[in-house]
């Protein structure tokens, strides 16, 4: 089955909602936005250069600074003093004690942004330090636990681990990665008498109204947080953006005056949350021909000084740990640490690309031992070829994983590639290469089940144009176009008459963080019954007024019922003098999932997102720099949507994905000061770095079940494709080792760990 | 301080939205990207980095010269507003609107060329400039300087390779032609400034000898190229200098000028008025070039600037060492000509005395025979601080070898050019470890490059 696309614009390739505004520079970000008079400005105040407790802070140069108005600290807090999001151990503003290096201690008001950085510059602190864990080996060494571990079993898998004829084991170090959304984190706070505006660059506007009111000990009902769209995000602004905004909401509160709160890049990287580095140490069982028997990993995760939503992000590890391999016997320890550095938060893939390396390292370990293809013995493990069933206790139910590996190495010719690569590396050449085909298997739903839920609002107006509304964010993904080409597919109109609107907490309330991918999932769903209500409301009226029963069509923004023909303007006029509403809200709640917290079993997803890519490296072994060169990627997003904004979303998921695997490094000092705190130092993939032959295609399928109209969920899954990168380079690599030899590449893969392994090689 | 009967400015002119603007500025440290966004109310253009990273903020300064308009992309959150004096501005609000996009805008669009939207009024602005100016129409250079973390660039790639496909558009065309008469009605007039502002003097003469006099009076003033680092120490290090000094209005001192012997750059020519001249004259050092910043970096950027903050890092200290240049100091007193390899003391230390600046560079012209090989090794290909530079030279029987990233000052590898023994290295140099390597790295990798050299010329 497929959609009969005729007249429908679902599956149609529109470009993003405000395409058009981006390249003309006409699309408003929070920053472009007229400011009211006398707005201020705030810009914060960073603590010491270490973890420390503050005895004494010298405030006059700050005070003296042409143009402060205020500085503003915990003592000026009305209410909770916490920005943290689901534990409340992360404060506005510390009170004597910070957490880590250059933590924000106070906010200096100022009549312009540069006279407030200035002066925020100018503080003097008396301040002992308290040194806690940075690196990971001390974070590790210190073993301070943030919260419970957790602990999946499956089978037994001690004694299949003994039973298994062969064992491959070893650890992996995993790096961070700074989110770097071009648009660094701001918010503007309006105040009235009636309540607070706050236009807030964030995922998550309900959080951010959540945690005001709390500060303010205000009702969340006064205080309305709004965003139109965010320059980026990729889970930046999922629980970081709520400092911003409270900031400037105090300083809001406090002067009377609206107050801006831009962060310069440099403090953005210094105090925002940012992937977690993970060290996972493992020990596989398997048969001579590859084939798992028991899987044991032990995952540790530097969290950061607080619980942020470092829970979610490690059970997304665990449950990833498998990726698309059959584990018989399992065991699955995750412990979350705490350290002396910022508070590590969402970062797309929200740990499950952690989670997924090291089963894709010793499965190319296996191979190499067997000298087999690694290929062959990820066949013959993936789901579907052993077993169904997932360490949680989930069967999958697809049947997309093999054939889906299969059909991209035959276009992407992976085997006989390979067999070239070989050859080429045999006459030692400067230029080593390397192949390596890597599946994705994404769970998709918030596993914290209760967020799987979304709203909708539609109006309808006199003039049959149509207001969207509904409680997902846009920050590039294509949201706003994807649910409009929903509304439009159920009204039968062009997906021009609908106006996506801001989404804002007074128009859909409690609603979920725009992530877990699950963005067009639930808000397409809420806004889709929305949609249904009005058409319901619509075909009643219709049918009343023509007086027939002929059930009334809704295409081509026309209505007909037999000989009966309306436009749609000319319909939800006559509906308006008929006294119909013509404003309707919709709201979708996931069905049958859920999991216990204790055990990690369950049916944490609703569905899973597969895809695979090939990726063809080279490695100079004079510098060790490596540089992808041709990458393969099939991917499958079900009935799509919108092809365009899918092959988006998985082209820049893998070259994101690539600059997490290899030049994108965070660098701290042993105090925790961030090294890598700006765009000179901190390199992100640039145009050349994308391979120069990239081939995408989409796996034709369509998703089981039926959210939304059987698309998937596309936003994170391809950015795990680019594991395929890292097994590339440790497949060059292995070339100059001895025969079943496989280099510990630790992630990411900087010619300086290249060149490592490659000295390791010489010496295997 | 000027000289009688010089005739200099008081206030910035250049054209802007099809008129001419005059501008004193708050400070001598103003910039044009605040200007755009908080006086102008023009919010197209984006900050992204606040240091000439991201291109967010590109927009294009149009120059006149004999052949008409030459077009640069800049980095407008480093660019002073002194920089626009006497040229056009043009930024994304002059490219084309929702209802009637420019060839390069619809272009974007239709290649799914942008997701968020933050950095594509930028990339816009680079290949608008591409479709201006043909000579900066190589796809993946002239997007070097744009960073999108969205799109992984495909779309904005293919644009790129479309641009001399894509037609004129009208309203631009006239818009052009007006700016262009525009600057040519002012052309015979001077270029020299002197502006008091609330908070600062800015001078920039147009005569050497005014410059040189400047400088030995008020040794204090900020001396300014191209402004790509002293822009970051301006919005990163939020100093304040009062008194700034620029030095690109002297013909002199953006001379490129091929002779005999050599190759002579002015210490103010940008990279990209060299970048013909040094190509076709030592053509290995085409990488070296186009990873050297980003086309926004060298539209500015100087040689005489790369030298002058006496960087461990710059590029261009190690290859000009290896190739044998020398340089021109320049005072009232008059001119001294030293090796380049003289000009460093010590971290950000150097041989310029107070009342002197740099004047110009002699590069030695090719010799028959003669072999070349810079290597850059840094993070990342494009737009990258290197973290090892390392330039090998080989004339007749004279080897030089340049280094860069791996001590206080950039150097000559004295022992391994007697020796041709790469374990010599570590009598030249103990490499530094850092946010980008180690030490050990960088002396492997050095060691590599250097015997990669000996091996392929024995």
């Amino acid at each position: 089955m497929s959609l009969d696309h005729t007249d429908s614009p679902l599956g149609e390739a529109l470009p993003q909602d405000s395409a058009r505004r981006h390249v003309t520079g006409q699309a408003d970000y929070c920053d472009d936005l007229p400011e009211p008079a006398g707005c201020l400005h705030g810009a914060p105040v960073l603590g010491p250069p270490v973890k420390a407790r503050i005895h004494t802070i010298d405030w006059s140069a700050v005070r003296a600074s042409p143009g402060v108005i205020a500085i503003l600290t915990a003592a000026d807090i009305p209410g909770e003093n916490n920005a943290g999001s689901v534990v409340h151990d992360e404060p506005v503003f510390p009170n004597d004690t910070t957490g880590y290096a250059q933590q924000p201690i106070a906010l200096v008001l100022a009549q312009s942004r540069l006279a407030a950085r200035r002066a925020a510059a100018k503080v003097r602190i008396d301040y002992t330090a308290e040194p806690g864990p940075v690196h990971m080996d001390a974070v590790i060494a210190a073993n301070d636990r943030l919260h419970d571990d957790l602990m999946l079993v499956q089978g037994d898998p001690d004694r299949a681990l003994t039973e298994a004829p062969l064992t491959v084991q070893g650890q992996l170090e995993i790096g961070g990665q700074d989110h770097v959304y071009l648009e660094g984190q701001i918010a503007l706070a309006l105040p009235s008498h009636d309540g607070l505006h706050v236009v807030s660059s964030t995922q998550h506007p309900t959080e951010v109204q959540d945690l005001i009111a709390h500060m303010l000990a205000l009702p969340a009902a006064t205080i309305t947080v709004e965003v139109r769209r965010m320059g980026g995000a990729f889970g930046g602004k999922e629980s970081q953006a709520a400092h911003i905004a409270l900031w400037a909401s105090l300083g809001a509160q406090i002067t009377g005056a609206a107050v801006k709160v831009r962060l310069d890049r440099d403090d953005d990287m210094r105090i925002t949350g940012k992937r977690h580095e993970f060290q996972v140490e493992y020990t596989i069982g398997h048969d001579a021909q590859g084939v798992i028997q028991s899987a044991l990993f032990s995952m540790a995760s530097r969290c950061g000084f607080s619980n942020d939503l470092s829970r979610s992000v490690n059970d997304r590890a665990v449950f990833h740990a498998d990726n698309a391999y059959f584990l018989p016997h399992a065991r699955i320890h995750s412990k979350r640490l705490r350290s002396a550095t910022v508070s590590n938060t969402a970062f797309r893939g929200f740990g499950g690309p952690q989670g997924m390396m090291a089963i894709e390292r010793a499965i190319d370990q296996i191979a190499a031992r067997l000298h087999k293809d690694p290929l062959d013995v990820r066949l013959a493990n993936a789901y579907g070829a052993q077993g169904r069933v997932t360490p949680y206790g989930m069967e999958i139910q697809e049947t997309t994983l093999i054939p889906l590996m299969q059909q991209l190495a035959e276009t992407s010719s992976y085997r006989q590639r390979r067999a070239e690569i070989e050859a080429h590396n045999a006459k030692a050449p400067r230029q080593l290469r390397g192949i390596a085909l890597t599946p994705v298997k994404f769970g998709i739903s918030f596993t914290a089940s209760f967020l799987n839920q979304a709203g909708a609002l539609i109006h309808v107006y006199k003039d049959g144009s149509i207001a969207l509304n509904h409680g997902g964010t846009e920050m590039g993904q294509g949201l706003y176009q994807k649910v409009a080409q929903v509304v439009a597919h159920v009204l039968g109109v062009s997906v021009s008459r609908i106006h996506p609107t801001s989404t804002r907490t007074d128009k859909v309330p409690n609603t979920s963080p725009t992530a877990a991918s699950s963005g067009s999932d639930l808000n397409g769903m809420a806004a889709r019954r929305a949609a249904e209500t009005l058409k319901v409301r619509l075909c009643a009226h219709l049918k009343a007024l023509w007086n027939t029963t002929d059930e009334p069509v809704f295409a081509n923004d026309q209505i007909t019922a037999g000989a009966h023909r309306l436009s749609f303007a000319e319909a939800a006029r006559s509906a308006w003098f008929a006294r119909i509403p013509l404003s309707a809200t919709g709201h979708w709640a996931t069905p049958d999932i859920g999991w216990d917290p204790h055990t990690g079993k369950g049916r944490p997803f609703y569905y899973f997102a597969s895809g695979a890519a090939v990726s063809e490296v080279e490695v100079d072994q004079i510098t060790g720099v490596p540089k992808v060169i041709r990458a393969d990627l099939l991917h499958d997003v079900g009935e799509s949507l919108n092809p365009m904004l899918d092959l988006g979303q998985i082209e820049g998921g893998y070259v994101q994905g690539m600059g997490w695997l290899t030049m994108e490094q965070l660098v701290y000092s042993d105090t925790g000061v961030l090294a890598t705190h700006g765009l000179s130092t901190y390199k992100i993939p640039t145009a050349s770095d994308r391979p120069t032959d990239l081939r995408i295609a989409l796996w034709p399928n369509q998703n089981p079940e039926e959210m939304v109209y059987h698309s998937k969920a596309v936003g994170e899954p391809p950015f795990m494709l680019a594991i395929s990168v890292h097994s590339a380079i440790a497949h060059a690599v292995s070339c100059r080792g001895p025969e079943g030899w496989w280099p510990a590449l630790n992630a990411p893969a900087t010619a300086e760990e290249v060149l490592r392994c490659l000295s390791c090689a010489a010496s295997a | 301080m000027f000289g009688k009967g010089v005739d200099v400015r008081a206030a910035i002119r250049f054209w802007f939205q099809d008129d001419w603007r005059t501008l004193v500025p708050d400070s001598p440290t103003d910039l044009v990207l605040p200007y755009l966004r908080e006086q102008c109310r023009l919010v197209g253009s984006k900050e992204g980095c606040n240091e000439g990273d991201c291109g967010a903020c590109t927009a294009l300064l149009a120059h006149l010269t004999p052949d008409g308009l030459q077009y640069q992309p800049v980095n407008t959150c480093i660019l002073p507003v002194t920089a626009l004096h006497h040229c056009w501005l043009l930024t994304i609000e002059d490219i084309g609107d929702v209802d009637q996009l420019h060839p390069v805008q619809a272009a974007v669009v239709e290649a799914n060329g942008t997701q968020c939207g933050f950095c594509t009024p930028g990339f816009v602005m680079s290949l608008v400039a591409g479709h201006l100016e043909p000579g900066l129409a190589d796809p993946l250079p002239l997007l070097a300087g744009n960073l999108c973390r969205c799109t992984g660039y495909g779309g904005l790639i293919e644009v790129a390779k479309q641009l001399s496909q894509l037609p004129k558009d009208p309203r631009l065309t006239a818009k052009i032609e007006r700016a262009e008469a525009a600057l040519r009605a002012v052309a015979a007039e001077t270029h020299a400034l002197a502006v008091d502002t609330p908070s600062g003097r800015i001078d920039a003469p147009t005569d050497l000898a005014d410059l040189l006099t400047q400088r030995q009076q008020v040794p204090d003033a900020l001396l300014v190229g191209g402004a790509t680092d002293v822009g970051l120490w301006i919005t990163k290090r939020l100093e304040q200098p009062e008194h700034m000094l620029f030095t690109g209005g002297c013909p002199e001192l953006r001379t490129v000028q091929l002779d005999e012997t050599s190759l002579r750059i002015g210490a103010a020519a940008s990279y990209h008025a060299f970048q013909a001249a040094l190509l076709d004259e030592y053509p290995e050092l085409t990488d070296w070039y186009e990873r050297l910043g980003s086309v926004q970096v060298r539209s500015r950027g100087t040689l005489g600037g790369n030298f002058a903050n006496g960087s461990p890092i710059g590029d261009s200290p190690p290859v000009w060492m290896a190739l044998g240049a020398t340089m021109t100091l320049l005072s009232t007193a008059g001119a001294r000509t030293i090796p380049v390899e003289d000009f460093f003391i010590d971290y950000r230390q150097t041989c310029l005395a107070p009342n002197e600046l740099i004047g110009w560079f002699d590069l030695p012209r090719r010799s028959p025979g003669m072999r070349v090989q810079v290597d850059k090794v840094s993070r990342r290909w494009d737009q990258d601080i290197s973290t090892v530079l390392v330039a090998c030279v080989q004339r007749d029987s004279t080897l030089r070898i340049g280094l860069g990233g791996l001590a206080a000052t950039p150097r000559l590898a004295h022992h391994v050019m007697r020796s041709r023994d790469v374990a010599d290295l570590t009598k030249d140099i103990t490499p530094l470890s850092d946010l980008r390597a180690s030490s050990q790295y960088r002396l492997q990798v050095t060691q590599g490059l250097i015997r990669a050299f000996l091996e392929a010329g024995s």
